[in-house]
C-alpha cells in the first residue's frame, strides 16, 4: 500500500486506514464472541482438541489393550463407556480416535484450502480461457457424489492415513476454488485494485497483497464448514472399512465394530456416533456463526 | 422454446460428460498392478505376456484405448466384472432400481415433511415451534446417516420390532425400505425445512404479498396461492444439487440395512478391487447426478417464466 507517491498526507492517510482496519478486526472478533452460535461451536471444538491432545494423559487404558474376559461389558465403574467385542476400553479408544479423526480432517481441509485457493486465484485472475478450463475441471469433479468418488479413489490407491488425507482434500478442492474465484472476480476490478494497477504495482503483487487477503472471510467460513464434511467423510470411509484400518481407533471404525452388537452392546457404536455428531455440530455452528459475523451476504454462496 | 433450452443445456453438459468419462477411465489406469498378471497368474513367459497385452489392446497408445473403451460405454458395454463373472451392465441394471427407489422415496418423504414444517416455522417465526424446529434441524444435519440408521435399527427393529432389521425388498417387501428411507431423508429434510422457512420469510416481505393482504385475502389464499409457489422455486434447485449427497448417503444406508443396491455393489467392488465394476458404478452415478440436475434446470425454467424469456 505504501507506494512512494504523496508525502506526509499519504502516510497519515495510510495510518488512519490501518487503524480503522485494526478496529474493524477487533469488532469482528467481538461479533464472533457475542454470537452464541459460534461460541457454542468454538467450545465444542475446543473440548475435542483438548481431548485429542490429552489422550495419553487421561485415557485409562492403552487404546488397543485387550481385556478378553470383559468383552462387551456395559458402561460402569471400571469402563466408563463400556468395552467392545475384544474388551477394549471404549473411552480410551474414543480419546485416541479423536486424535486420528481431527488430524486427518484438519490435514485434508488445509490441503484443500491451499490447492483450492491457488486454483481459484488463477482462474479468477488469469485469462478467460484459463478460467474456463479450470472451472470446467472443477465442474467435472463436483459431478461425482463425494463419497462415491472417495470410495473409488481409495479402492485404487489403498487405505493409508496419507491417502485418506489426500482423498478428503480432493473432494473439497472444487468448493474452495469456486468460492475464491468468485471473490477474486469481484475484486480484480475493484476501484482500489485499479488504483494500485495505475500506480504500477505488478499483477502478482496485486493478487497477493490486495486481492487474496480480502477473500479471507469466505475461505475461513468454508474451511469451518468443510471440517464438518471432512470428519463425516473420514468417519464414513473408516466405517465402510476403506479408511483407517484396525486396530487403530477412529470414530468410524468404532461404529463399524458395534454394528454386529446392536442387540447386546448398543454402547459400542452409540458412543463414537455421539462424538462424531457433536464435532460436526461444533464445526457447523462455528461456520454459521462466522458467516453471520464476517459477511452475511455469503449465505447464498457458501 | 423449452426444447431449444434443453438442447442448449445438453450441448453444455457434453464436455462435463466427456470429462467424467476421462476421469473414470484414468481411475483404472492409475491402479497399481498389471492386468496381464491378473489374467495369467504368476507363472508366464514374457512372450505370453506380450501376446496377452496385444490381445487386451494394452499395447496401444492410451488415447486409442480410451476411444475404444468409450465406444463400448456409449453402446452400454462396460466390460465384464472380474470377480462376479458377469457383464457389468447386467449387474448394474439388476441393482439400480433398488437404489433409485430408495433415493426417490427418501427425497419425497423429506419434501412431504419439510415443506409444511418450513411454512409453519416461517408463519410462527420466533415462537417455540420455530425454535424447536431450528434445534431439530441443526441436530439432524449433524448426525452421520450410517449412525442414525444404526440408532433406528436399535429402537424400531430390536426393541420395538416394528420393522425388519435387515434384508431386501425381496424378503420383506416395501416395508424393508421404510427405515432406510427415513434415515436417508433426515439431513435433507432438515436442510429443506430451513430453506423453505427463510424463503417464505423473504417472500412474505415482498410488496405483492402486502397488496394481497390489503385486498383482504385470507391466510390460506395468501400463503397457499401467492407465497408458497415463489418460495418453493429455489427448493427445486437444492433438490438437484443435493441429489448427489442422497446418492452418496444411499451407499452408507444400503450397507447398514443390508440392501442389495448400487451402493453396496460399489463397496463390494471396491473391497475386491474389481475395477471394471467400480468404473461402471461410478460412471452411472455421476451420469445420473448430471442428468437429474439437467432435469432440475428444465423444471426450473418451466415453473419460472421469468428466466425463459430473460
Amino acid at each position: 500500500m505504501a507506494q512512494s507517491i504523496g508525502g506526509t498526507t499519504f502516510i497519515s492517510l495510510e495510518q488512519r486506514h490501518l487503524s480503522t482496519l485494526k478496529t474493524r478486526r477487533w469488532k469482528t472478533v467481538q461479533i464472533i464472541f457475542r454470537n452464541p452460535t459460534s461460541v457454542a461451536g468454538l467450545l465444542i471444538i475446543l473440548l475435542m482438541i483438548v481431548a485429542a491432545a490429552a489422550a495419553p494423559l487421561i485415557a485409562p487404558y492403552p487404546p488397543s489393550e485387550v481385556h478378553i474376559r470383559d468383552k462387551v461389558s456395559p458402561p460402569g465403574d471400571t469402563y466408563w463407556f463400556g468395552t467392545d467385542q475384544f474388551g477394549r476400553d471404549i473411552l480410551s479408544r474414543l480419546l485416541y480416535g479423536t486424535r486420528i479423526s481431527l488430524f486427518l480432517s484438519i490435514g485434508g481441509v488445509l490441503l484443500a484450502t491451499a490447492i483450492g485457493t491457488i486454483i481459484g486465484a488463477i482462474a479468477g485472475f488469469g485469462r478467460r480461457w484459463v478460467d474456463e478450463v479450470l472451472m470446467r475441471v472443477m465442474d467435472i469433479l463436483m459431478a461425482f457424489p463425494y463419497i462415491v468418488l472417495a470410495i473409488a479413489l481409495i479402492a485404487i490407491v489403498g487405505p493409508s492415513l496419507r491417502n485418506i488425507v489426500l482423498v478428503v482434500a480432493f473432494t473439497r478442492i472444487p468448493q474452495f476454488a469456486r468460492v475464491v474465484r468468485g471473490s477474486v472476480l469481484v475484486l480484480r476490478d475493484a476501484e482500489y485494485v485499479v488504483a494500485a494497477r495505475t500506480v504500477g504495482v505488478s499483477e502478482g503483487q496485486i493478487l497477493m497483497r490486495h486481492v487474496l487477503p480480502n477473500t479471507l472471510s469466505p475461505i475461513v467460513v468454508l474451511a469451518s464448514l468443510s471440517m464438518a464434511t471432512a470428519i463425516l467423510t473420514e468417519a464414513s470411509m473408516s466405517f465402510l472399512g476403506l479408511g483407517v484400518q484396525p486396530p487403530t481407533a477412529s470414530w468410524g471404525t468404532m461404529i463399524g465394530d458395534g454394528r454386529n452388537y446392536i442387540d447386546d452392546g448398543f454402547w459400542i457404536s452409540t458412543v463414537p456416533g455421539l462424538a462424531i455428531s457433536l464435532t460436526i455440530l461444533g464445526f457447523n455452528l462455528l461456520g454459521d456463526g462466522l458467516r453471520d459475523a464476517l459477511d452475511p451476504r455469503l449465505r447464498s454462496r457458501v | 422454446m423449452i426444447l431449444r433450452y434443453v438442447l442448449q443445456r445438453l450441448v453444455l453438459i457434453l464436455p462435463v460428460l466427456v470429462g467424467i468419462s476421462v476421469l473414470v477411465f484414468a481411475l483404472a489406469r492409475l491402479a497399481p498392478g498389471d492386468p496381464v498378471q491378473v489374467v495369467l497368474g504368476l507363472d508366464y513367459t514374457p512372450e505370453q505376456a506380450a501376446e496377452m497385452r496385444h490381445e487386451l489392446g494394452l499395447d496401444r497408445p492410451l488415447p486409442a484405448q480410451y476411444v475404444t473403451w468409450l465406444a463400448g460405454v456409449v453402446r452400454g458395454d462396460f466390460g465384464r466384472s472380474i470377480v462376479m463373472n458377469n457383464e457389468v451392465r447386467a449387474i448394474i441394471l439388476q441393482r439400480l432400481p433398488t437404489t433409485l427407489f430408495l433415493a426417490v422415496t427418501a427425497v419425497s418423504l423429506a419434501l412431504l415433511v419439510s415443506i409444511p414444517l418450513g411454512i409453519i416455522a416461517a408463519i410462527k417465526k420466533d415462537s417455540w415451534i420455530d425454535n424447536v424446529l431450528r434445534v431439530l434441524a441443526i441436530v439432524a444435519a449433524s448426525m452421520p446417516v450410517f449412525w442414525l440408521g444404526i440408532l433406528m435399527i436399535m429402537l424400531f427393529s430390536v426393541r420395538l420390532h416394528w420393522f425388519p432389521a435387515a434384508g431386501g425388498v425381496s424378503e420383506h417387501g416395501v416395508r424393508a425400505l421404510i427405515l432406510p428411507a427415513l434415515a436417508l431423508s433426515a439431513s435433507f429434510a432438515a436442510l429443506i425445512t430451513r430453506m423453505v422457512r427463510s424463503m417464505m420469510l423473504e417472500v412474505l416481505g415482498e410488496d405483492y404479498i402486502r397488496t394481497a393482504r390489503a385486498k383482504g385475502l385470507g391466510s390460506l389464499g395468501l400463503y397457499g396461492r401467492h407465497a408458497l409457489g415463489n418460495a418453493l422455486i429455489p427448493v427445486i434447485t437444492v433438490v438437484g444439487l443435493q441429489f448427489g449427497t442422497i446418492l452418496g448417503g444411499a451407499v452408507l444406508t444400503e450397507t447398514i440395512f443390508n440392501i442389495p443396491g448400487l451402493g453396496r455393489l460399489l463397496i463390494e467392488a471396491a473391497s475386491r478391487r474389481d475395477y471394471p465394476l467400480i468404473q461402471g458404478v461410478v460412471l452411472v452415478t455421476a451420469f445420473a447426478f448430471v442428468f437429474v440436475n439437467l432435469l432440475v434446470d428444465v423444471l426450473y425454467v418451466v415453473v419460472n417464466p421469468r428466466i425463459r424469456y430473460g
